[in-house]
């Protein structure tokens, strides 16, 4: 069996690109290749690419509107095209910006209430009626997971028409103004996901949180990948079935 | 010399280069290098490089006293930051510097360039930061409230955007600040062993040997022959990348030497904007740069711009520097000689380049969408050579602005005339009326108040008032002011402040601001990447190594006795990361002082540099780099003496860390020295300074040896896998951290008997207050612990435990309620 690749889409000032390659490549059996251009994409291995993650930072300094640049960028147009041949696509933080801004995903991403950068520990509810391979509620519904969020622009505005979009998180704690106090969204067919918090930094016993594993967890039973033998997810897979029982 | 006789014109010269910051004694010595009249150019290029900040012309003597050199010192002082090994073939390179003067005028910008300008420090010695701290100070008032939310905006959104995480510093507040402010950034970068990049050019292309003075004058035109000689073939070229030139910075002392030109370019001085985005991508250009071994000389354009920078690499390596200005990447047109010269536009950088790797450093500067340019080589004359407009701006011998650029000895107050002078430190901030700003909360104007409500501090005082009094007696009445105790800035949490900083980025803190796990200092994991371990073997990097990271001094206790404050500051740095884990390896320092002119401020320098040099020579913490920020007072009146000290320290493995925050139900310990009276005292505590709103010395006398027990004693407990938490006993005492702790974590702290039988002012005493301990619950853990407690010749005396609020009567539950409401939320409204 050919292995499977991950694409992580880089771009200038993109900045937790490298904690998104560990992410994926520590817990799962996964190619994982960092692309900054068009020239990059040529350079995949052979065959079809499973997952792309657009990781958070500050594309072209966020300025303009966050993640505006970036979704005009022509690498954006490869990934629109994965996009609509199914591919898991998830967008985090800065990534669910460039979404939103490229059109993937609906609605926009507006300055937080508070008017500034806010960098917290949040605990988002997952809703139940989503099927996407990023969801957790394929696993279990109603859970709550604790992730950070760090942004200056989370304040998700929806758009009129609310069969756009799934609601896939909500804040407990609405923090940053958002409509129905949404964290995170996914298209009408579930294959594209926007969300603000951070899985990739709540996924270490180490660092005090590992609740992002739980995305990681259905991602691997949705496509079918491997879970690397020894890693966090293998290991919280282990105690998480014991507490279940 | 004598200025009776000057000449009108010889007056107009002087004046002239006093607006450039040189003395009358200085711009006659410059004469006199030269042995000619100075350059409009030349005298800006002196006054920059002779100024306090660059050349450290008052506090070198005392520096080369600092102890810089242990078996991990990869590097020491004198390059952009200094660097220690921290696991096998990794480096740590880290820094600290101020930016007060500029936070103080525009707090964004001023904080945000700060932080810029100490990670182009460390990036460009090709190590990739990894981890901010940033040490504040302010005073009181609104404008001071008005400073503080915009630096904490400034600092948060220009790491946050380069990617790096803030996780932890120190803020402070003192009336002494309000009108000078601290903005001290510290950064730390790893960098593998053998890739560290040093300033000096490194390579035979470089005419080190014998030199030849161009014998140019400024002023005259430049000869076809000349520019051969000046830009000889085959010689290193030196080429600038990243943001184009302005304006930013020129120091608004030359709006004076318009009169000089008749252009009509207007002059529009204005501080440095930072630009977050261009310095991320002038990162990753320059480490790429580095990885390729593309550049052989690298210099970052600091304070000072392209002088600094053009003149630090020729001094470095000992050659001749020619800069055709022309060839800068300007932002705006017409700029004068001396504007390329002194601007400090931000995210600049200047590297020497072999002739055959130049068109390489270009391409690559292009891929990264950095603008890149050559503007100028290396040569044989050891003169700092600027041409402009085809005509010599500037041509000045390098050696007279390094080695010979002047240095002061400035004459120091008697010590002990000092000590009598300071041995009662009044506090100076506005008494809070009754009537005034009510606890816990801010005005509408929200303006920084520093003082206890009069009613309060007038019980507390007397309370507090005899030492006999025991905390059984007193903690009755004191338990219900304790909202207006920890609503007071110095004891709130700083929790609203740092969640504008971006902690978590990168993936690796382990504790820091905003972190679930806490700890006495802030701990970050080594990176993947600079692990010689394969993920593959060992995808839980468990035994991947951590870095602990602590800043901060304790100005209170320095203003009465900078000798023995400045060493009991220290060392509770030491402490802190003793408790995380971690063992210390190194310091950075940024000393903060008023006018070295004045003979006690030159005390403070001197004492404060030797307690410093005290800690790091008995607990081997070599000092690898460090900046000096003189003349922070306003008026006659200097700051508190802040010789601000950042700490690294290292833990073997990750899982060692130790969390701060003590369980519910935890037994809590004081592991202590058995004669704490005579390490502490309570006359020069936070409480003291509040409730009696004074100091008093004697700062007691530091017990290294002491502190070396403790300190062992903690690495035994740990690896013993004894300890469940750990905790320094730091400002206010065994008092304060306690109910600190319990605040933060939305518990009630139960004193038991031994605990209530201690006095009040050995509760509230600073000083070498040891650790707060709680045990893991494993079998025969309380005698493990004992054994090794009485082996280390200490002791550990059991206060009490963490209860739930909800389990006490429902009147003290309420005063709890308002305890971590106080704690929590009193600097919230200042960031609304």
């Amino acid at each position: 069996m050919t292995r499977r690749t991950a694409a992580i889409v880089q771009f200038p000032g993109t900045n937790c690109d490298h904690d998104t390659v560990r992410w994926l490549s520590r817990n799962l059996e996964l190619d994982v290749q960092l692309v900054r251009s068009r020239d990059d994409v040529e350079r995949l291995p052979p065959g079809d690419t499973s997952v792309i993650v657009l990781p958070g930072g500050f594309s072209f300094g966020d300025y303009l509107r966050a993640g505006a640049l970036a979704a005009r960028s022509p690498l954006m147009d490869w990934v629109r095209l994965q996009a609509s041949r199914g591919v898991a696509v998830l967008g985090i933080c800065n990534g669910f910006q460039i979404l939103c801004e490229s059109g993937l995903l609906p609605g926009a991403l507006a300055p937080n209430i508070v008017r500034q950068h806010v960098h917290e520990f949040v605990t988002v509810h997952v809703e139940t009626q989503v099927v996407s391979p990023w969801s957790p509620s394929i696993v279990e519904s109603g859970r709550l997971l604790n992730l950070p969020i760090s942004c200056g622009m989370g304040n998700f505005v929806a758009p009129r028409k609310n069969d756009a979009y799934n609601i896939l998180f909500r804040y407990t704690h609405n923090l940053l103004g958002s409509f129905e106090s949404i964290a995170g969204i996914t298209n009408p067919e579930g294959n594209i996901v926007g969300m603000m918090p951070h899985p990739e930094r709540a996924s270490d016993p180490l660092l005090g949180a590992t609740d992002g594993l739980y995305m990681l967890d259905a991602l691997a039973r949705h496509l079918g990948i491997v879970v690397r033998t020894g890693s966090p997810l293998a290991i919280w897979r282990s105690t998480h079935k014991e507490k279940n029982r | 010399m004598t200025v009776a006789h000057e000449s009108a014109d010889d007056k107009k010269w002087r004046e002239l280069a006093q607006g450039f910051g040189l003395s009358a004694e200085e711009f006659a010595r410059l004469k006199e290098c030269l042995k000619r009249a100075p350059s409009l150019e030349e005298i800006a290029v002196a006054g920059a490089l002779w100024s306090e900040h660059c050349s450290y012309k008052s506090s070198r003597v005392h520096l080369a006293r600092f102890h810089t050199q242990e078996s991990w010192v990869l590097q020491g002082p004198g390059e952009n930051a200094g660097i220690v090994e921290i696991a096998p073939g990794v480096g740590l390179a880290f820094k600290m510097e101020s930016h007060n003067h500029p936070s103080y005028i525009e707090p964004y910008q001023g904080a945000a360039t700060g932080v810029g300008g100490i990670l182009r420090d460390v990036f460009c010695m090709g190590a990739r930061p990894v981890a901010n701290l940033n040490c504040l100070r302010y005073g009181e008032g609104e404008y001071n409230a008005h400073l503080l939310k915009h630096t904490v905006r400034g600092i948060g959104d220009y790491g946050n955007s380069v990617g790096v995480p803030t996780v932890g510093g120190q803020t402070r507040f003192h009336s002494g600040y309000s009108k000078n402010i601290l903005v001290n950034a510290f950064t730390a970068g790893l960098v593998k062993a053998d890739g560290i990049f040093r300033g000096k050019l490194q390579n035979e292309n470089t005419p080190t040997g014998t030199q030849k003075p161009s014998g140019l004058i400024p002023g005259t035109a430049l000869t076809h022959a000349k520019r051969e000689e000046l830009f000889p073939d085959g010689a290193n070229l030196l080429l600038y990348f990243g943001s184009a030139t302005g304006r930013d910075g020129v120091h608004g002392a030359t709006m004076s030497s318009d009169t000089f030109d008749d252009s009509s370019a207007t002059l529009k001085p204005t501080v440095q904007v930072g630009d977050p985005f261009a310095e991320k991508k002038l990162l990753e250009v320059t480490l790429e740069l580095l990885d390729q071994k593309l550049c052989v000389g690298l210099q970052d354009m600091g304070a000072a711009g392209l002088t600094s920078s053009g003149v630090e690499m020729a001094g470095r390596s000992g050659c001749g520097v020619a800069l055709d200005l022309n060839l800068i990447p300007a932002r705006t047109a017409r700029l004068k000689a001396y504007e390329y010269l002194l601007s400090e536009s931000q995210e600049r950088m200047l590297c020497a380049v072999t002739p055959e790797k130049a068109q390489a450093v270009l391409e690559l500067c292009k891929k990264h969408q950095v603008a890149a340019a050559i503007i100028g080589s290396v040569n044989n004359t050891g003169e700092f050579i600027c041409i402009h407009n085809d005509t010599v701006a500037c041509a000045l011998p390098v050696d007279v602005l390094t080695e010979n650029a002047p240095k002061y000895t400035w004459p120091l107050q008697d010590r002990s005339a000092y000590l009598k002078d300071h041995a009662r430190i009044e506090n100076r901030s506005q008494p809070c009326s009754a009537s005034s700003t009510p606890p816990g909360g801010v005005s509408a104007k929200q303006t920084l108040q520093l003082s206890l409500p009069e009613p309060t501090r007038q019980t507390l005082a007397q309370l507090f008032e005899s030492n006999q009094t025991t905390l059984a007696e007193a903690w009755k009445e004191i338990f219900p002011l304790l909202p207006d105790w920890f609503a007071l800035p110095a004891n709130v949490s700083k929790d609203p402040l740092t969640r504008h900083y971006c902690s978590t980025v990168q993936g690796n803190t382990l504790a820091g601001c905003q972190t679930p796990r806490r700890s006495a200092a802030a701990v970050v994991r080594l990176d993947d990447a600079y692990c010689a371990l394969n993920m593959k073997q060992d995808p839980r990097a468990e035994s991947v190594p951590a870095i602990a990271l602590v800043a901060g001094c304790q100005e209170r206790w320095i203003e009465i006795d900078p000798l023995n404050g400045s060493a009991q500051s220290t060392l509770q740095l030491g402490r802190r990361i003793a408790a995380s884990g971690g063992r210390p390896l190194a310091m950075t320092d940024c000393l903060n002082f008023g006018s070295p002119r004045q003979p006690a401020v030159m005390r403070q320098i001197s004492d404060a540099i030797d307690g410093i040099n005290s800690v790091a020579k008995t607990m081997r913490i070599p000092i690898v780099s460090g900046n000096v920020s003189l003349n922070n007072q306003t008026g006659q009146t200097p700051i508190p003496p802040t010789p601000m000290v950042g700490m690294v320290g290292v833990l073997d493995r990750a899982t060692e860390l130790i969390e701060e925050n003590h369980a519910l139900n935890a037994r809590v310990y004081w592991l202590r020295d058995k004669d704490i009276a005579r390490l502490s005292r309570f006359e020069y505590s936070e409480w003291a300074w509040n409730i009696f709103r004074l100091n008093a010395g004697p700062v007691p006398e530091v017990d290294f040896e002491h502190e070396q027990k403790l300190w062992s004693a903690l690495s035994l407990l740990r690896s013993a896998q004894l300890l469940a938490a750990c905790s320094n006993v730091g400002v206010g005492g065994l008092l304060n951290t306690v109910l600190s702790l319990a605040a933060r974590s939305g518990f009630a702290f139960a004193w038991n008997e031994k605990a209530l039988n201690m006095s009040l002012h050995e509760c509230c005493a600073e000083g070498q207050t040891g650790v707060l301990v709680s045990l893991q619950s494993s079998p025969q853990t309380d005698t493990r612990f004992a054994a090794i407690v009485e082996q280390s010749n200490l002791e550990a005396i059991e206060i009490g435990k963490m209860i739930a609020p909800a389990a006490l009567t429902k009147e003290e539950h309420g005063v709890w309620d308002k305890i971590h409401r106080a704690c929590s939320d009193s600097l919230k409204p200042f960031f609304e």
